[in-house]
């Protein structure tokens, strides 16, 4: 009987949908977390006869007989719409309204990418990630300068105003990338460059196609709780009617197996 | 005895029925996913007929003659192309079908595959894909590069892709006088038997940032499980009746 394990594949399908949906619904509240979404396709059909063979005398099959063998995830898609604003009023939360990434150096040496702009100071006042991760290019601010007089501009200019006289600490800048979705995410709000993403194009905020920042905002999860709900529903209702397939096949097996007294 | 083979040969095709039930319901979830149904009827009732019409000395009220002109089938299997619910996504690469059409994407050996699975995504040389990395095709059955520099992606109702304002490509939409004709690939493909050729669709209307659902009703589909759980739990009854009355007639002959 083959519709036992073509709903095993649909039950295994949905599973994985639940575990994706948990995993979004956990981070609802993860600065700039975006969603992944699970995307299906169905599986291999088997030809029991082929379209165009001939059943008998002078007709042809026009359809043939085609069974599908269930459905398989093709890919978990993260999806990169705009997280919900929030207002910290902190001068190094920034926020990237548009396309773009912070570029992070990881302690080994190799780049990350990330759009949680919640930046702190360490000892040597630069500008690192809460994990402590420098962001690149690196920008200190000098130990005589109060953050709150910080001022970042939507192009990433990192000013001061100092003796009446603006002073520029340096410049932020963005990371995007042919395909955004090639992104591996590492976990800890990081994402790391693939052969699928491209290499990171490095720009000012604001140039063409860079998205700008905002000072004292951060990027909220773009998760919408609603959304995933019903998305929990209708997998785990989903997940139900293929353990039904697996009832009913599983009686029709018991019926045959009492034939034979 | 033929008569437990006839049945045989129902229930068998009623277990395909539930194989492809079960398959409706596994991709219920499935984007652009087209549900398959059955259709029975009497397999060799031409070929025995013609036989009979040759033979003049066939009795056409011969009961078993009769009986045997109609010898049930395995199912014939067809696709329902009826458009599934649209539901917004708001992801910029999804883009679903609105009304007649597919989506024509590189497929296996070359052949080009058929799918109304809009969940696109960008490959590393830039090029569309569906989500398994299958390359989009434009009007003229070439690869969509898209240059994402310009800025963020925006496919158009009319299926032009545009990063910023710069125009990058657009999407082949074609259409089938007969999509009963295309063979499913699986893997959200569908595939054109020899013969059967699409015509492009010049102004398809296309739903950017939204996808086109299943269109497996599941109601309908445990309504059919039901059906044909019951149907196969009869054919079995009917088997063991037909072993009584050979039983019987063993019994009254010895």
């Amino acid at each position: 009987m083959r519709a036992l394990s073509v709903a095993a594949t649909g039950m295994q399908s949905q599973q994985l949908n639940i575990d994706n949906i948990a995993h979004n619904l956990a981070n609802v509240n993860t600065g700039g977390f975006k969603r992944g979404r699970v995307d299906f396709q169905d599986l291999l059909y088997q030809t029991i006869r082929p379209a165009g063979t001939s059943a008998s005398v002078n007709t042809e099959v026009p359809t043939g007989i085609y069974l599908g063998l269930g459905s398989r995830p093709a890919a978990i898609q993260k999806v990169f719409t705009q997280g919900a604003y929030q207002q910290t009023e902190q001068k190094l939360d920034l926020l990237v309204e548009g396309e773009g990434f912070f570029q992070i150096t990881r302690p080994d040496g190799s780049y990350a990418f990330t759009r949680d702009g919640a930046f702190k100071l360490d000892s040597q006042g630069r500008m690192v990630t809460s994990n402590g991760e420098l962001l690149t290019p690196t920008i200190t601010i000098p130990n005589d300068i109060k953050v709150d007089d910080l001022m970042i501009a939507p192009d990433g200019t990192v000013s001061v105003i100092q003796a009446g006289q603006p002073t520029t600490l340096g410049n932020i800048q963005l990371a995007r990338f042919a395909n955004q979705g090639g992104l591996a995410p590492i976990g800890e709000n990081l994402y790391v460059e693939t052969q699928a993403s491209g290499t990171a194009n490095i720009g000012t905020p604001g140039a063409e196609g860079f998205g700008t920042l905002r000072q004292g905002y951060l990027e909220m999860s773009n998760v919408s709780v609603v959304e995933e709900l019903v998305n929990m529903i209708v997998a785990q209702r989903a997940y139900e009617i293929s353990s039904k397939s697996i009832t009913a096949a599983d009686e029709m097996m018991q019926v045959a197996s009492q034939l034979k007294r | 005895m033929k008569e437990v083979y006839q049945v045989l040969t129902a229930a068998m095709g009623q277990e395909m029925r539930m194989t492809q039930i079960a398959n409706n319901l596994a991709n219920v979830n499935t984007t652009g996913f087209k549900r398959d149904g059955s259709v029975f009827f009497d397999e060799l009732h031409a070929s025995l007929s013609a036989q009979a019409s040759a033979d003049p000395a066939a009795d056409p009220a011969d009961p078993v003659k009769i009986a045997d002109r109609t010898w049930p089938s395995l199912p014939r299997t067809y696709t329902d192309f009826s458009t599934g619910p649209l539901r917004e996504t708001g992801r910029d690469l999804d883009v679903a079908i609105a009304g007649d059409g597919f989506f024509q994407v590189q497929g296996p050996g070359g052949a080009t595959g058929y799918t109304r699975a809009g969940a696109l995504a960008l490959n590393a040389e830039g090029e569309l894909t569906t989500p398994d990395g299958r390359r989009l095709l434009d009007q003229g059955g070439q690869p969509i590069a898209v240059d994402a520099e310009g800025g963020p992606l925006r496919i158009t109702p009319d299926g032009r892709i545009f990063a910023g304002n710069d125009e990058q490509g657009r999407l082949g939409v074609v259409r089938f006088t007969e999509p009963g004709l295309l063979i499913k690939h699986g893997e959200g493909l569908l595939l054109a038997p020899a013969g059967v050729e699409p015509e492009p669709v010049e102004a398809p209307t296309l739903r950017p940032g939204a996808l086109e659902g299943s269109n497996v009703n599941p109601i309908e589909e445990m309504v059919r499980m039901i059906q044909a759980q019951r149907i196969y739990e009869t054919q079995q009854k009917m088997v063991r009746t037909l072993d009584e009355l050979t039983q019987k007639r063993i019994e009254a002959s010895s």
